[in-house]
């Protein structure tokens, strides 16, 4: 079950249990969402409770964002934040509170892990080689896809940042969850192919 | 008279385990005369999240609290730091003992000499202060998305949203050191400190802790309202608040 807990200016106001098919978000009485806020259109936003759910902006004012983006219509995933107006609504996937916990992230010994490289098979730096020197390397652009290798105990692993971003490990896409990586796989992100390397030597 | 010269101290805390978890790994404690406050967030399976919590209030707080009287202002910064690595080796070495393997916390402590503030952490619990209706983060998280955001590849919002949120790049008792990050500043009269959890911050947004925080209450009240705002709000995980405010 999803619901969207809802606040105003910073102080959750109510939970919303998402157990309809349809819900709809706006100023006017009839929305299962009523919003009372001069900058929220009469009706102003509709999820779809699907997999996955989708919101779409229904031609209001002032728009929606989901994320800090202004969006038309876009997919909603655990942890997305929709803005209307000065109300927050926190898309929460109850199956998926275990993010929730804090986990370590501990780095592993370089001596011992080794080093490694990823090559630069394609996109505007075709042919370079990024050294991974440090315990995490963030690779990606501001506002489009985001990944994390981190050097950890037991080897490297490629972390995911962003939810519904299309970042993909040997042609599947990454989950949510972290993916170990071994010498010779590739990965796409933002827009160019890159090669994990070992160096033996 | 406290340890905080020219002002009365005032301190108020409340820990809750959230409305989703039976366990509360979260621990607090302070000592209004000493003028110190510490909260730790642990983990660990079983019980050992509670463990290590526990046991880095406790050993923070009595170093702190039977620490001599200091002059300058570095001289609490040294000692507060010597308090948390003694803590760190603490529950580093009982992290060997069956149950506890991996065990760790997050920590962070206040501590008031005179007008001197120091501030220490590790990991994701924070430190905030309110002054003159202002609220500003003192300390910055140790996490995986807050490296992103120093770096520009992310935004604030885009890390309250991310996948990998929930990663700590620093602990207690997960390595026989550990690096504390150290702050100061100088107190001024009605001083607000908020130490807190990240089930408070996880759910509860600035603007909003801001104006819990700014009501005319008495400070449990306020700390009270800020448990129940983030148990409102999902209460995903344990939930504490430590407030000290100078008078």
């Amino acid at each position: 079950m999803a619901k969207l807990v809802i606040t105003l200016d910073g102080i959750p106001v109510r939970d919303f249990q998402l157990n309809v098919q349809r819900v709809s978000i706006g100023r006017k009485p009839g929305n299962a969402i009523r919003l009372d806020d001069a900058t929220v259109s009469g009706e102003h936003a509709a999820i779809l409770m699907g997999a996955p759910a989708t919101i779409t902006d229904l031609g209001s004012t002032n728009g929606t964002s989901v994320n800090g983006e202004r969006i038309g219509k876009c997919e909603l995933h655990h942890g997305d934040v929709v803005a209307i107006g000065r109300h927050r609504m926190k898309f929460v996937d109850e199956a998926r509170q275990d993010l929730a916990r804090t986990v370590m992230l501990k780095a592993g010994d370089p001596d011992e892990i080794g080093p490694a490289v990823l090559h630069v098979l394609s996109g505007p730096k075709a042919g370079q080689r990024l050294t991974l020197e440090r315990e995490r390397s963030a690779i990606g652009k501001p506002g489009a896809e985001v990944v994390v290798i981190a050097r950890e105990a037991r080897g490297y692993t490629l972390l995911p940042v962003r939810r519904g971003v299309d970042v993909r490990l040997n042609g599947i896409a990454l989950g949510e969850k972290p993916a170990p990586l071994h010498d010779g796989d590739v990965l796409e992100v933002a827009g160019a192919m890159l090669q994990f390397r070992k160096e033996a030597c | 008279m406290n340890r905080a010269g020219p002002y009365t101290i005032e301190i108020a805390g409340v820990t809750d385990a959230g409305r989703q978890r039976q366990r509360n790994e979260d621990a607090i404690g302070w000592d209004e005369h000493a003028a110190v406050a510490v909260l730790a967030d642990g983990m660990g399976g079983h019980n050992a999240g509670e463990v290590a919590a526990e046991l880095a209030v406790r050993s923070i707080l009595e170093a702190l609290v039977g620490r001599r009287p200091l002059i300058d202002p570095q001289g609490c910064g040294r000692a507060v730091r010597t308090a948390i690595e003694q803590a760190n080796g603490l529950i580093h070495e009982r992290s060997g003992t069956p149950g506890h393997a991996g065990m760790g916390t997050t920590v962070a402590v206040l501590c008031l000499e005179g007008e001197g503030v120091t501030l220490a952490h590790v990991g994701d619990s924070r430190i905030y202060r309110l002054r003159d209706g202002v609220l500003t983060p003192l300390t910055s998280d140790h996490s995986v998305v807050q490296e992103l955001i120093d770096g520009g590849l992310l935004s604030q919002e885009e890390a309250g949203a991310s996948v990998s949120r929930n990663y700590i790049t620093r602990a207690l008792g997960i390595e026989p050191t550990v690096e504390v990050e150290l702050g100061s500043s100088v107190a001024a009269p009605g001083d607000l400190f908020l130490l807190c959890s990240d089930g408070l911050t996880d759910h509860v947004e600035a603007a909003g802790l801001r104006d819990l925080l700014s009501v005319d209450e008495a400070l449990s009240a306020r700390a009270a309202a800020l448990v129940e705002a983030a148990n409102r709000a999902g209460g995903s995980d344990n939930i504490s608040v430590i407030l000290v405010r100078l008078r």
